[in-house]
């Protein structure tokens, strides 16, 4: 079973990095379409995990976001050749995209030190949440919850940062 | 005039501080307590990240591998020795308590150390 439901797994995880390693690095999404001479969408959809990654789509992003060592791109390159394993197993409950896509809108106004942190938690409980059986409508209820609770999140976050930084 | 110092004791706050007070040492991810609390999934975020930036609560990484394990890491939180005293200290002085409305709150089950 693993090995049919693994390839759906690894886009999303594969997706998450390449978030990760871009938001860190301060990189648009509009750069990283650059990089690919290709849509804003495309990136989205990649760090998503949506669509089929191609490895030289993925060099190139890691090119871009300054990733050198040979190991480490050998790893998340092959991770991306796994990826486009055919077969995808459609009776296993799964992450909506469009509440994936919702988070990382509710991570978005956070201060920039949370927000990979807050988005990468967003998108771990939207997973349980499918996995316990969440259909689309509750993935999108509690995905519109977290965008409605974005700014008292981010206010509680940086009137606490406000107050440690005072002398 | 009473100004208030500290969180305000909102009902979910309170709700959430009870759920983290039953089992202290426990580590919980944001869904658990929601769930053990009774409260709507995707609620809650502002509260423990008020709490985190207060010391009361902790949080790190779940330790697994999500490329082995195919799926996310969760972030777990718990409350510091300091911050369950300030919440045993907190709910005591809650003008309108959970307890007086008569709300129960549901034992916590799973979370790894």
């Amino acid at each position: 079973m693993k090995g049919l439901t693994h390839s759906l797994n690894q886009r999303e995880i594969l997706g998450q990095q390449l978030y990760r390693m871009r938001e860190s690095r301060g990189i648009t999404v509009e750069q990283a379409a650059e990089a690919l001479r290709d849509s804003r969408s495309k990136i989205s959809r990649m760090e998503h995990g949506t669509v089929d990654f191609k490895e030289r789509d993925v060099g190139d992003l890691l090119t871009l976001y300054g990733v050198t060592d040979s190991e480490e791109r050998a790893r998340l390159l092959n991770l991306a050749r796994e990826t486009n394993t055919p077969g995808r197993w459609r009776g296993r409950a799964r992450v909506v995209p469009l509440a994936a896509r919702l988070l990382t809108a509710a991570a978005y106004p956070l201060p920039d030190g949370d927000r990979v942190r807050y988005a990468e938690e967003y998108r771990a409980e939207l997973w349980d949440l499918a996995q316990a059986g969440a259909g689309r409508i509750r993935q999108l209820r509690y995905a519109l919850r977290q965008l409605r609770n974005a700014l008292p999140t981010g206010f509680a976050l940086r009137s606490l940062r406000r107050r440690s930084a005072a002398p | 005039m009473g100004k208030q110092s500290g969180p305000r004791m909102t009902l979910p706050t309170q709700l959430v501080l009870r759920v983290l007070l039953a089992e202290p040492t426990q580590e919980m991810y944001g869904l658990q307590i929601c769930e053990a609390a009774g409260l709507p999934s995707g609620t809650i975020h502002p509260i423990l990240a008020r709490f985190e930036g207060l010391g009361w609560l902790e949080s790190r990484w779940e330790d697994i591998e999500p490329e082995e394990e195919g799926r996310p890491r969760r972030r777990y939180y718990r409350l510091t020795e300091d911050g369950a005293d300030r919440a045993r200290i907190a709910l005591a002085q809650a003008t309108t308590s959970v307890s007086t409305l008569g709300l129960r709150v549901r034992p916590a089950t799973g979370g790894q150390a």
